[in-house]
């Protein structure tokens, strides 16, 4: 089951599998964001392609006021992912 | 149909619907965690059938229902995932690759899924039987 948690300072955790059927609640939770924020994926289990579309889509609009959203303790095969796709380009990863 | 058995076959066939698509991962999740894998494999091939379940679900048929059938083929070496589906033709290996050295705004939403697969796998076929498109990818067991 995937879970956004948001803590204090900006930052938000995700549990879970963020499969296609998470992305209507995802969308809506994240889309909230209007300030930097750094997104802790270290209880991420995976992540779709559609769950990929909606983080892509949250950076776009925050860049947009030059806001991001920052990457922490990524798993490797996530962040070997993120390599594939080409967004490790498009992120902040720590 | 929703049980492993102990042969290394199994399969499942629903109505390629939005509303069994957790039925299908919960298949696939069956047959993968007997297998072992170490959680980076376990986790890419469940990403991997994701991508393909969802591509069938939202595009073979259009606004029409159809079947999607999933069967599982295990061998000592390696794990087959074979994805039929009767909808419209269509060979996702041969689709033009996203191009993901694009900057961030213009990188579109989407496209990403096929591309996620073939990297995630060791091996991925497609045939089209004249009925039906046969998807299968593969990983390695050893």
């Amino acid at each position: 089951m995937f879970q956004v948690e948001f803590l204090p300072n900006n930052q938000v955790k995700l549990w879970g599998r963020f499969t296609a059927t998470d992305v209507p609640e995802a969308e809506k939770t994240l889309e909230q964001l209007t300030e930097t924020t750094v997104v802790d994926m270290s209880k991420l289990d995976y992540i779709s392609s559609a769950g990929l579309s909606v983080l892509l889509k949250v950076q776009k609009k925050l860049k947009e006021s030059g806001k991001e959203i920052k990457l922490i303790n990524m798993s490797s095969m996530i962040r070997e992912l993120f390599r594939y796709v080409g967004f490790d380009k498009l992120f902040t990863i720590e | 149909m929703n049980s492993v058995p102990s042969a290394g076959v199994n399969e499942i066939e629903l109505i390629s619907d939005k509303s069994n698509f957790t039925r299908l991962m919960s298949f696939i999740e069956q047959n993968l965690l007997p297998l072992n894998l170490d959680s980076a494999s376990f986790n890419q091939t469940l990403t991997a059938c994701e991508e393909v379940i969802v591509n069938i679900i939202n595009y073979a048929y259009n606004a029409n229902k159809g079947m999607i059938k999933i069967i599982v083929k295990r061998t000592n070496r390696e794990l087959e995932i074979e994805f039929i589906d009767e909808g419209v033709k269509f060979n996702p290996i041969e689709k033009e690759e996203t191009d993901v050295s694009k900057p961030l705004e213009e990188r579109e939403i989407g496209g990403l899924g096929i591309l996620m697969v073939k990297k995630m796998m060791d091996g991925i076929r497609y045939e089209h039987d004249g009925q039906s498109n046969r998807l299968t990818i593969i990983k390695y067991l050893c």
